[in-house]
């Protein structure tokens, strides 16, 4: 009994200790993979330098509750008017499924996941190209969830700030605007 | 009873502290970890000539070979890379890179000799692995310490300033490039080395590096420690390292950035570069072993109608002990334009100039070159250039490049970047001087 006990308090406190594992993010172009979840470079550059984010974004956060009987599971969201490209962080998504008009951060805050994105071509007769000669498309994110998350309270926050990054790595960031790539490219290339 | 409970009790207590006891162990070990999957393509379609028109007389025969128009197909300063960070706690992070150049056109394997010399042989693939800037280092709140390989600060500091970086009009054809041949001394990367970078302090930073010489000849006639090469190019082997071979390089950079403006001041130290494979027929010790350096001083500003305006100049020296045999001193500038319209459209002007240095050491293959002494080896490079960017991520560019040599200079095309290199050399080797090399690019480049 006596060790049967003790590889059973082992094993709880081996496996608290694993759940604080710390996350693998591997990055090609815009996308970013964290522990398997995708977002665009932008998101979790967000979720990075919030430690409440960083929670959010984990499985298994305290915060992180099961959807109730009834609630969506998916849907969607859709840009207002059509674009060149994908829009600024600040655009507002029409979505369905009662949502209603949300950014890209705070579909994430409450939980949401965004699977693909869809480009919807304009419809015959609608200018389908701006003035720089782009192709126009409404831009919908579909989304899904497994979790319901609600975001603590201000007052519930962490103390402590997040450690200051390292910044910029300089000598990185001339060599690459030094073989002609765009400032844009290299800034995002060179952070630590 | 009371036993039993105290051994549960003791058994918790031991499980807790795997938990949460030895975090500070645990934690260092558990940091968050980020890899980087980055590249960079670039392949043009070019058309050059080496403009050779003299020879047929006397000690000045007519080339030999192709000098001519010729049309090809070059990978340009193409790479692939993995970079990546690892959270060592106290917002530390060991930092690491491992890049590699890509020859997508041509067939992988040890540098072109055209790089240095013909004849010289290279042992330096440069699509091996790690060919290109790689290191491990630490990163935190008081910047990075590094150690690896590395383009050089000094070399860094201006890159962004070249606007045809790796075309057939990139500016290291004179800047930073002493004796005019594709190899830009003053414009490399520095292998076994280790640097610091500070962070940015109100706009203000500074890149310094060091490389040792790790050289067991007394005047740095072999290869490097560990390397395959000998420092700096120009040819591989025990005692045969003579045409540029260095020991110690010292590599400093400090850059001022603040809104439109760009400025840096950067220095460059290689300590006893041997250069007795220049001294030919000419007394022994004339050109030797002796210290070589350059400094420069780059302004970059936007102005508020799109307008960027690079200015560069370089001053090079070579305590060399007899200035009549002396190539590689000189001053270089370079000023380069470029007009933004909108986000998608650039146009690039670029002018480069090369001044006389105070001899040369003789035993060239033709016209002035022929003894040493002072001559006049000044030249101009003009570049005209236009970009199209589809976005952020990919270009497509067209680019002229003249590179007008006076009598004595041999000044190329394409040097320390662009894949096919045009230079002074008939097909058997011989440098012709004076030649004004021209060419047209059309190119498309790809990163992410």
């Amino acid at each position: 009994m006596n060790r049967f006990a003790l590889a059973i308090a082992a094993i709880v406190c081996i496996g608290a200790s694993s759940s604080a594992v710390a996350a693998f993010i591997f990055r090609s172009g815009d996308s970013v993979w964290v522990d398997g979840k995708r977002y665009t470079w932008e998101e979790w550059k967000k979720i990075r330098d919030d430690p409440e984010l960083v929670k959010q974004s984990q499985e298994g956060s305290p915060q992180a509750k099961p959807i109730p009987p009834g609630q969506p599971r998916a849907a969607s969201c859709t840009t207002a008017i059509y674009y060149d490209e994908f829009p600024s962080d600040d655009e507002r998504f029409e979505c369905t499924a009662g949502l209603g008009a949300l950014t890209r951060e705070q579909i994430l805050q409450k939980g949401w996941k965004v699977d693909f994105v869809e480009k919807i071509p304009p419809s015959a007769g609608q200018l389908a190209q701006s003035p720089r000669g782009m192709p126009l498309n409404l831009y919908k994110l579909i989304l899904s969830r497994t979790t319901v998350y609600e975001r603590p309270a201000p007052s519930q926050k962490s103390p402590v700030p997040p450690a200051k990054r390292p910044g910029t790595d300089t000598l990185c960031l001339n060599d690459c605007l030094g073989s002609g790539a765009s400032r844009a490219l290299c800034e995002s290339r060179c952070n630590y | 009873m009371e036993k039993r409970r105290t051994r549960i009790a003791g058994a918790i207590a031991v499980g807790i502290a795997t938990a949460f006891g030895l975090p500070s162990q645990v934690a260092a070990a558990d940091g968050d970890t980020g890899l980087q999957f980055y590249g960079h393509l670039d392949l043009s379609f070019d058309v050059l000539t080496k403009g050779i028109a003299e020879g047929g007389l006397g000690q000045n025969p007519p080339p030999t070979g192709k000098t001519g128009w010729q049309p090809d197909i070059s990978s340009n300063l193409s790479y692939f890379g993995f970079r990546g960070d690892h959270d060592v706690g106290g917002g530390n992070k060991i930092v690491f890179q491992v890049e590699t150049q890509i020859d997508v056109s041509a067939t992988p394997g040890p540098s072109p000799v055209n790089q240095a010399s013909p004849g010289n042989i290279d042992n330096k693939v440069q699509g091996a692995l790690a060919s290109r800037n790689s290191f491990l280092g630490l990163a935190g709140g008081f910047g990075a310490v590094k150690l690896g390989k590395t383009d050089a600060p000094y070399k860094l500091s201006t890159a962004r300033m070249d606007p045809f970086s790796a075309t057939i009009g990139d500016y290291n054809s004179i800047m930073g490039n002493t004796g005019g041949d594709n190899r830009a001394e003053f414009d490399t990367r520095l292998s076994h080395a280790m640097w610091y970078e500070s962070p940015k302090m109100g706009g203000a930073s500074l890149s310094a590096l060091w490389a040792p010489g790790q050289n067991r000849s007394a005047v740095n006639a072999n290869n490097a420690s560990g390397e395959p090469d000998c420092t700096g190019g120009g040819g591989v082997g025990a005692g045969d390292c003579n045409d540029g071979s260095y020991g110690d390089a010292l590599s400093i950079a400090g850059v001022y950035e603040t809104g439109p403006l760009y400025g840096t001041l950067a220095y460059e130290y290689h300590h006893q570069t041997n250069r007795v494979g220049d001294e030919g027929t000419t007394p022994t010790g004339n050109v030797g072993v002796a210290d070589e350096a350059a400094m420069k001083v780059g302004v970059q500003y936007m102005f508020p109608t799109n307008t960027v305006v690079n200015v560069i100049l370089e001053k090079m020296t070579r305590k060399a002990p007899n200035p009549d045999f002396n190539e590689r001193q000189r001053t270089g500038s370079w000023l380069a334009i470029t007009q933004k319209f909108g986000d998608a459209n650039e146009v690039n002007l670029g002018w480069g100039h090369a001044g006389k240095t105070p001899g040369q050491p003789g035993a060239g293959d033709s016209g002035v070159t022929t003894n040493p002494g002072s001559v006049d080896n000044q030249s101009n490079m003009y570049t005209l250039g236009y970009k199209h960017h589809f976005d952020k991520k990919a270009n497509w560019y067209a680019v002229y490049a003249r590179q007008q040599n006076h009598a004595g200079g041999h000044y190329d095309l394409g040097a320390s970047g662009h894949g096919i290199t045009t230079d002074c050399k008939d097909a058997l080797g011989k440098c012709f001087t004076g030649e004004t090399l021209q060419g047209v690019s059309v190119g498309m480049m790809y990163s992410f």
